[in-house]
This record gives C-alpha cells, sequence and structure tokens, in this order.
C-alpha cells in the first residue's frame, strides 16, 4: 500500500478501474467478496487493495446495472455464501472497457516511454 | 467468533433499506469478516487483535452507508401509509395531499357538494367585500387624505345647508385647526356651438383647491390671482382628462382653445390628470371669484347658494378636534350674527366618510348577511365531513393500530378539508367575478368610487385567507372528532359512532345552523318589509306614464321675455306630439328634492323672530304641472294661462302648510310672502290647496311647499315633464326634437321616467332586500341541507333501536314522534338562539337617523328593527322549514322492518 493510495483507488473506483478489475476477475469464474478481495490484493503484488467498505457498494452497484448477478449459494457443513458472475451485459460491458483501457495504458506509455527514452 | 452484525448493523441503519435486503447485507459482510478472522488467527494472531485487524477494514465515518445510498436498493418505492408516523414534514405533506386527492376522487359526489357549498359561501363573501373594500378601506387617492375634511354649516332645522360666503370667509380668517380652507359649488353648463349640445357639471372653486387637494393639471396651470377676480364675462376653466379625451379628440392645442358655455365665452388653461374626481364626476373646473359679482346675493350672509367647504387638517390636528372647533366658532358667530346665524351651527367630519358614509351601514349588514351563509356552509360541510369520518372509522382506527399517530392523523384530515377548500375558494373566485358584474348593476349608479370595485389583490389576499379559515373550520372538528376512535372499536362489528359526545357534537351543529340561518332571515325579512312600506307610500302624486328631463337655458341672449316664449313655445310643440296627454314646466320634481328652500312670512299673522321665521320649498310651475302629475286640487284652483306677469300675484300650498297655518279657516284668500319681512317681494295671494307629494326621496316627511306661477318667477333652469297616454320612454325623441326646434343649441339631459325616479330614490333599499332576501334563500337551504343529513343520519343508526321498539310493540306513530321529538327540541334551541342573535344584530339595520347623521337616510323604513311581525313570521318560517326537513327522514324511520332492523345484530 505505497503507491497507490486509498484516496486515488477511490477516485478510480467512481471512474470505473475497479469495476473492470472486478468484472475481469468473475469473468473467469464466479467468487464470492471476500475472494475477490484477497485476489486482487494478491495479483496486484498488494498495491490494491479494496477495503470492506468499498467493494461491496461496489458489487451492489454492478448488480443493480445488471452486469454482475449475485446468488446464494449453500454448501454442507458452510454457511451460504453469495457468489457473483458476470452477466451477458457485463461480459460486454467488459470487453469495451478492457480495449479501453489498453488504449489509455498503451497511450500513457507512449507518453511516459518516450519522457525515459 | 466475534457477533460481527453488532458492527455491520449501525452502519447501515440511516440507509432506508428494506429489511430483507439489510439483512442479507449484513450477512454478506459478516461472512467477509469472518472469512479475514479466521485467516488472521491461522496467521497466529491472538483473537482479540484479529477482530480489531478484520474490523479496521472499515475506515473512519461510514463510507460504507455513504456508498450504498446512492444505489436504488436504499431507496424503495415507499408504500402509503398514510399516518404512519414520520418526520419528514414536506414529504408527509406531499403524501398527504396526494392521498386526499385520492380519498377524494374516489368520493366525486362528497367532493361536488363541498366544493359547491364553500363556492357560494367564499364567492359571496368575495364579491361582498370587493365592494367594503373598494369603497370603505381603501383610502381616497389624494396626498394625505386622512388629513382632508369637510366643513358643513347646519341650519337650525338640523339639515346640512352647505355655507354661504361671507360666513366661509369669517372661517378662513378666524378657524386655527386648518391650513387652509377652500370652496367648491357644483354648477351645470351647457356647452353649445360643438356638433350637438352637451350638457356638463362643472365646479366653482377657490384658487387653493387644487392646493388642498394635491393635485397638479396634467397640461396647463390652475388659476392665477387675477384670474379669481370677478369678471361679467367668461373666464378661465380647467377640463378633465375624460372631456378632453372625448369632445376634444386629445387636442394636444386645447390650451387657449375658447368653449362656449352658456353663452359667455371661456378659455381652457389646463386639463385635469385621468380619474381625478372630488365628490362627484365633473367636466370642468372655473373660478369661483369669477362668479362673485359684488352687491350680489352672495353676499348677504343668510344666502346658501350652494358653496361647500373642504380643508386640510394642520399636521397632528385631528378631526374631532377640527370638529370641536369649528361648533365653538359657529357658536360664537351665531352670536355676533344673531339675525341670520342664530340657531345654526358648524361640523368638520372627514372626507372619506362624508364620501362613503351613506353605503356604510349597508355594507357592513351585507358583508355581516354573508359572513353568516358562509358559517352555515361552513356548519354544513362539517356535518357532512363528521358523516364522512364515521364511514372511514374503520380506515382510521386500523391506522391507528398500525402505528400512526393522533396528530398525524389530524393533520391528514386538515389536509383533505383544505385541499377541498381551496377548491372552493378556486370556485368560488370565478363565483365572484359573476357576482360582482351582477352587484354593479344592482348598485346605487352614483355610488361613491364603485369604479374602483374590482377583484384586487387585497380581495384576493381576503377570499385566501377565508378559504384557509373556512378550511381549518369545517376540518377541526370532523378530524378531532374521527380520531377518537379506539382501534379495539372498529374490530367489534358494532360502531361506537352513535356515541353520545358524537351525538352532542352534530346536535350542537344543527342548532348553530339554525340559529346562524334565523339571524340571516330576520335581515330579510325587515329589508323585505322595508321595501313593502315604501311601494305601499302614497308619493302624493302619480308616477306611471309620466316622462320628465332636464333642461338649462343659460344663454344670456334670453332675457325674461325671450324667455317666456321659449317655454311656452317648447309647451306648445310638446303638446302638439301624439301621445302626449299634458305637459309641464317646474323647478323641481317630487322625489328628487327641492331646488329652493326659502323664508317666507304669512299676512295677517305676527312676525316672528328672526330666528323663528318659517321655511319652506318654493316650486314656480307651469299651468298644466297639478295636472300632469295628477296631483290631488283640494281647494280653490290651479294656474292658468291667464295667471301673467301683470295678473295679480298668487300661489298654490300644500296640505301641510293649510293645516299648520290655517288649521281651522279656509286658507284662499290669505297671503305669503317669499323672503325677509323687509324685502320687497310681493305678497300673494293663496288661490288653492293640493295634496301632499314627497319630495325628498320617498321615505322622508313631505315639507311646507308652496307652487308660484312661472309666469311669475321666471327660472331659466327647468324639468319638462310629460304625461302621456303611450309608452312614455317612445316619446323621447320627439319630445326632443320639438324642443329643439325651439332652439338646437339647448342640451336634454336626465331623460328617466318618473317611475325611474321613484325607483332611484330607493335604490339602496332595495339593493339591500335583494341581497338579504338571496342570502336568506340560500341560508335556508343549506341549513335545510343540513337538518336533513343530519336527521337522516341519526334515523339510519337507530335502525336497530327502532325495530325493537316496534318489535315489542311500538306504533308507527310512537317511533315517528320519537324522531320528532328529538327534531323540535334541536329546532327550537336553534330558533332561541337565533332570536337572541338578530334581536342584536338587526338594530344595525335600523340604526336611527342620529347615529347615522344629517341627511342621511336609514335602510329600514316604517319597520322597527324588533319589528314584532319580522320576529314572529321569520321563526315560525324556518321552523316550519326544518320540521319539513325532519319529516322524511321522520317517515323513513317508521318504515323499518323489525325483523331487518333485527338482523343487524
Amino acid at each position: 500500500m505505497t503507491d497507490i493510495n486509498t484516496q486515488a483507488l477511490d477516485r478510480e473506483l467512481k471512474r470505473g478501474t475497479a469495476e473492470l478489475l472486478i468484472l475481469s476477475l468473475l469473468d473467469a469464474r464466479p467468487r464470492h467478496g471476500y475472494e475477490l478481495s484477497k485476489l486482487i490484493q494478491a495479483r496486484s503484488g498488494g498495491q490494491i487493495q479494496l477495503h470492506i467498505d468499498s467493494l461491496y457498494p461496489l458489487l451492489y452497484r454492478l448488480e443493480e446495472r445488471g452486469w454482475i448477478k449475485g446468488t446464494w449459494v449453500e454448501k454442507p457443513n458452510e454457511r451460504r455464501r453469495r457468489f457473483y458472475k458476470v452477466t451477458p451485459n457485463g461480459r460486454r460491458v467488459l470487453a469495451k472497457q478492457r480495449e479501453t483501457w489498453a488504449a489509455f495504458v498503451a497511450a500513457v506509455q507512449r507518453v511516459i516511454g518516450d519522457e525515459h527514452a | 467468533m466475534p457477533d460481527w452484525t453488532q458492527h455491520v448493523r449501525p452502519r447501515l441503519s440511516g440507509l432506508r433499506l428494506s429489511p430483507t435486503r439489510e439483512a442479507e447485507i449484513v450477512e454478506e459482510l459478516s461472512q467477509h469478516l469472518d472469512d479475514r478472522y479466521r485467516e488472521l488467527i491461522a496467521g497466529g494472531v491472538s483473537p482479540d487483535e484479529a477482530t480489531r485487524v478484520a474490523l479496521s477494514d472499515f475506515r473512519e465515518g461510514n463510507v460504507l452507508a455513504d456508498y450504498i445510498a446512492p444505489l436504488r436498493q436504499a431507496h424503495p418505492p415507499s408504500a402509503i401509509t398514510p399516518g404512519a408516523s414520520g418526520s419528514k414534514l414536506l414529504s408527509d405533506l406531499w403524501q398527504d395531499i396526494r392521498y386526499a386527492v385520492r380519498m377524494l376522487r374516489k368520493n366525486p359526489g362528497f367532493a361536488a357538494v363541498v366544493v359547491i357549498t364553500l363556492a357560494l359561501g367564499i364567492g359571496a363573501n368575495t364579491a361582498i367585500f370587493s365592494f367594503v373594500n373598494a369603497v370603505i378601506l381603501k383610502p381616497l387617492p389624494f396626498p394625505d387624505s386622512d388629513r382632508l375634511v369637510v366643513i358643513n354649516e347646519i341650519s337650525k332645522e338640523g339639515t346640512e345647508i352647505g355655507v354661504s360666503l361671507l360666513n366661509f370667509r369669517d372661517w378662513q380668517v378666524r378657524a386655527k385647526s386648518f391650513e387652509e380652507i377652500g370652496g367648491y359649488r357644483f354648477d351645470t353648463f351647457n356647452l353649445s356651438g360643438m356638433d350637438s349640445p352637451q350638457r356638463l357639471i362643472g365646479q366653482e372653486v377657490t384658487g387653493n383647491y387644487f392646493r388642498i387637494l394635491g393635485v397638479q393639471p396634467q397640461l396647463g396651470r390652475t388659476f392665477t390671482e387675477e384670474e379669481e377676480k370677478f369678471t361679467p364675462v367668461g373666464t378661465a376653466v380647467l377640463i378633465s382628462d375624460s372631456l378632453w379625451r372625448t369632445t376634444f379628440g386629445s387636442d394636444p392645442n386645447i390650451l387657449g382653445r375658447t368653449l362656449n358655455l352658456g353663452g359667455y365665452d371661456y378659455w381652457v388653461i389646463g386639463v385635469m390628470p385621468p380619474r381625478f374626481e372630488f365628490v362627484r364626476k365633473t367636466d370642468l373646473w372655473a373660478p369661483l371669484g369669477g362668479w362673485l359679482a359684488p352687491n350680489s346675493a352672495w353676499f348677504h350672509r343668510e344666502n346658501y347658494l350652494g358653496l361647500e367647504a373642504i380643508a386640510k387638517l394642520k399636521p397632528g390636528i385631528s378631526v374631532s378636534q377640527g370638529d370641536v372647533e369649528m361648533r365653538q366658532l359657529a357658536a360664537q358667530m351665531a352670536k355676533e350674527n344673531s339675525e341670520t346665524n342664530s340657531g345654526a351651527s358648524a361640523y368638520a367630519r372627514s372626507l372619506q366618510s362624508m364620501i362613503v358614509h351613506e353605503v356604510r351601514s349597508t355594507l357592513l349588514v351585507l358583508m355581516g348577511a354573508v359572513g353568516f351563509v358562509l358559517l352555515i356552509a361552513c356548519v354544513n360541510v362539517a356535518n357532512l365531513s363528521i358523516a364522512r369520518a364515521l364511514v372511514r372509522e374503520q380506515e382510521m382506527g386500523i391506522r391507528m393500530a398500525l402505528g400512526a399517530g393522533r396528530r398525524r392523523l389530524i393533520r391528514q384530515m386538515l389536509n383533505e378539508s383544505l385541499l377541498l377548500s381551496l377548491l372552493g375558494g378556486l370556485a368560488g373566485i370565478l363565483c365572484a367575478r359573476w357576482l360582482l358584474s351582477a352587484l354593479i348593476k344592482l348598485a346605487p349608479p352614483n355610488l361613491a368610487r364603485i369604479d374602483d370595485v374590482q377583484l384586487s389583490g387585497r380581495v384576493l389576499l381576503f377570499t385566501a385567507g377565508i378559504t384557509l379559515l373556512t378550511g381549518l373550520m369545517f376540518g377541526l372538528l370532523p378530524a378531532w372528532s374521527a380520531t377518537r376512535t379506539k382501534p379495539a372499536m372498529v374490530f367489534s362489528q358494532r360502531s361506537s359512532t352513535s356515541g353520545p359526545l358524537r351525538r352532542r357534537l352534530f346536535d350542537g351543529l344543527l342548532v348553530a345552523e339554525i340559529a346562524l340561518a334565523l339571524v340571516v332571515v330576520t335581515g330579510a325579512g325587515l329589508m323585505t318589509r322595508t321595501m313593502y312600506k315604501i311601494a305601499h307610500v302614497d308619493p302624493g302624486f302619480q308616477s306611471d306614464h309620466v316622462l320628465t328631463m332636464r333642461l338649462d337655458v343659460q344663454d344670456p341672449k334670453y332675457n325674461a321675455t325671450k324667455l317666456e316664449s321659449f317655454r311656452r313655445d317648447v309647451l306648445t310643440n310638446v303638446k302638439a306630439i301624439p301621445g302626449v296627454e299634458s305637459a309641464a314646466l317646474t323647478l323641481s320634481l317630487p322625489i328628487e328634492g327641492s331646488h329652493w328652500g326659502s323664508i317666507f312670512i304669512v299676512g295677517d299673522q305676527p312676525v316672528p323672530s328672526r330666528a323663528q321665521i318659517p321655511h319652506a320649498q318654493f316650486n314656480p310651475i307651469s299651468p298644466e304641472y297639478i295636472k300632469t302629475m295628477r296631483i290631488p286640487l283640494l281647494k280653490g284652483r290651479v294656474f292658468t294661462e291667464a295667471d301673467t306677469e301683470k295678473s295679480p300675484q298668487v300661489v298654490l300650498i300644500n296640505e301641510t302648510m293649510a293645516r299648520r297655518f290655517w288649521p281651522n279657516e279656509n286658507p284662499i284668500g290669505k297671503r305669503v310672502k317669499q323672503g325677509w319681512p323687509e324685502q320687497t317681494t310681493p305678497w300673494r295671494e293663496v288661490v288653492g290647496v293640493v295634496g301632499d307629494v314627497k319630495l325628498q326621496g320617498v321615505i322622508e316627511q313631505t315639507p311646507l311647499h308652496l307652487y308660484l306661477p312661472i309666469s311669475q318667477n321666471s327660472i331659466s333652469s327647468m324639468y319638462l315633464a310629460v304625461r302621456s297616454q303611450v309608452e312614455p320612454q317612445s316619446l323621447t325623441a320627439p319630445i326632443q326634437a320639438a324642443v329643439h326646434a325651439v332652439d338646437s343649441q339647448i342640451p336634454l339631459y336626465e331623460v328617466r321616467t318618473m317611475e325611474d325616479r321613484m325607483q332611484r330614490a330607493v335604490v339602496s333599499q332595495r339593493a339591500a332586500m335583494i341581497l338579504l332576501s338571496a342570502f336568506a334563500v340560500v341560508a335556508m337551504l343549506l341549513a335545510v341541507v343540513g337538518i336533513y343529513g343530519v336527521i337522516s343520519w341519526g334515523v339510519v343508526q337507530r335502525t336497530r333501536e327502532m325495530g325493537v321498539r316496534m318489535a315489542l310493540g311500538a306504533l308507527r306513530r310512537d317511533v315517528m314522534w320519537l324522531v320528532l321529538r328529538r327534531c323540535s327540541l334541536l329546532i327550537l334551541s336553534g330558533v332561541s338562539l337565533g332570536l337572541l342573535g338578530a334581536f342584536a344584530l338587526t338594530r344595525l339595520l335600523g340604526a336611527s337617523l342620529s347615529e347615522i347623521g344629517p341627511g342621511k337616510t336609514p335602510l329600514l323604513f316604517g319597520v322597527k328593527a324588533l319589528d314584532p311581525i319580522t320576529f314572529i313570521v321569520a321563526p315560525i318560517l324556518l321552523a316550519v322549514v326544518a320540521i319539513l326537513a325532519c319529516c322524511l327522514p321522520a317517515r323513513r324511520a317508521t318504515k323499518v322492518d323489525p325483523l331487518v332492523a333485527l338482523r343487524y345484530e
């Protein structure tokens, strides 16, 4: 938690970067909230952490938009968990967001790459 | 494992999540915290530390709630549970209003009846208040109008007589309360030299008149000192804006233009601003000084030539202080000039009160009556609302059981009644617009400031006020009563509605309604009796088939001889018109008031002291006047063509005069003389006695009245009276042609039938009667509807009781009696209460002469304010109508089938 502080992440969250992260992770398979938070933290090498109080509102927002869908799943001898999966609509949005992100990163890279060259 | 819910749930409490959704979120987040906790424990962290670390993922402040709040799930479409306790005032209000609209749409009949009832009440109040506002409340359109006063002398007989010039000049010097005292006098002018002759109303005024009123001409200037001096020819004049616009087409070069007025040349020096009007609509203003020929009649202290005074009080001096000073000054002047002024007094009063005095009492009475109608309407609507509230008792009970607070329920019911009164108020404004145009037609045409009568901002504010008040009045009681329901009661089948308290409430409203209605009906009864008396007053002449009009011969070319031939030619021409029975010229007409009052002395009787000299009305007439008006000749003869300027001087007297001076003698052959003993006016011989005619209005006593032959007392301003065998109006054009054949420059004006003049004399009584009767009918109708409704409801409530009684052997008549007895008791209480109210309030109608000031007509005539007939008939009428309204439901009660009634159980 050094370079990207919470406030900045919150701003990103509003802009949709966090949405992209979540949609990407759920694209592979359905996951529950805690798993999502662990995955984001692990895969970002600890650079990105989603707090419990931003993660869940974000999930609810995506669900309200119809991009993901949550269902309670019960397993024997375990408390039920809520698993989220991407809807077809969410998949379309994800494809678009990936494109935009790639273009954005490439653009940023070009700028900073030129600077350091 | 810690209980996470106690950490999660409070963070969600500020959100409006549905309970299910909240539980889900709590569960999901608890699960997350569990996973984290377990992981920390597995990593060797102590339980306490694990709990702390897990919870530390919640940041400071309630970020969770902040992020969830914008989501849709935090804004569920709220289910309407009206009356549920809540705290958001505005959203509650909106909810209440939507609910109220829905409730009313479900009961369109109820809503319609309420709105119509209120529209009538509010509309009538708004219309009458428009008058009160324009005529009484609005300040006069002059600067410092509260400091403007009129000053008048009062003769020893107690009548207002204006002021004599010499007294006026003394006042100007001696009175200390006023900044300035100015004078004015109304006069008429014939404007000739235009397309058609026109008769104008003018005022001759002192130079300070415009300064006192604080007005300046919009064009030109006021009079110079030079122009205020006497000239034997024309003078400078100012003209009104409307004369300038209509007759002179807003001619920009009007200043300096010469007008031919009555044969003299006048030149225009200014145009007054639009809507400038003092006392009466005036076309032009001329300097009074120009009229005051030295040694003329003006300069005798005893002569009253129509001059009236207006003054501006010094700042800080009250009207009553000015009044006191004028009375003292008049008393002092009476001592100094005992021959002319003895017994006379003077008074000052505010201009505003002078202008509105006559209509003030009428308007206040009407305002009162119409207020009562609104009250009755409120009572009725309250009745309806209570009855409806009873029907909704179950709804109220359920809502209270669900936790709705009583205050909240009352507020919601009040919202419903306010919504109704708002609709009623809007409909009332439409109603008022319509009523207002009808009222303006009904009002006396010369009513001061009638042009200002309109639905102005202040009137609408008043309407809004009474609308709100109405809503509260008819809403509060039902709301209070309906919410007394105890939730438990509604679930038991037997309703609590016939509880004694509720019944008393109904009874009270019913009694109030009858009482209010009785006051209005009594007032209307008194006015109807007054109109009946007025209609049956014998005016002393026959008013049908008589057409009258005025003409003034002002041109200086008319000397006495020419005037005589003019009169003869006019009468000859008019009498030649087919359909004309007779025609006459006269100085004054009955009803319209006398144009010449004078002192006189009687021959062969001791001359009284100057202060005691009698006063009578003198009227020069042409020979056929008595015949044309069909005034009965009691003794002697009427005038003939043989009574000329050169023949012996003669006079006719009226019956009152004959009785007063020659009670036991034949007055024929006696002598009288107009004027002071030392004056050189001729002695006249009484040749006939004629019946009394009403001279001033229909109501006032007939004064001493003398008729002189017009040939022996030439006049230039006169009425032409024509008795016709045909519809008199149809003769207007031929008569006009006949007069103009003699002189085309003489304007004929005020063309009216004699009957029309009589109507106009009693127009304020007539308007009051029509309006009060209309209000009385509405009041009775509303009361009857109210009584019927309440009694019917009572009968329905007691259906079971009736059934039981009949099953136990009661006869139909017993049951009917049961209902009627209760009605009678209520009606009796209402009538008694109403009588008390009427006793107190009808005095307003019967204000005596001394209360309303000299020269004014009281509203009642020939009837006392406590007229026994009215006070017997009105209650009986109302009681009978009320009983009839009870009979229908009472009869229905007797039709109750015991078996059906018992099945109610």
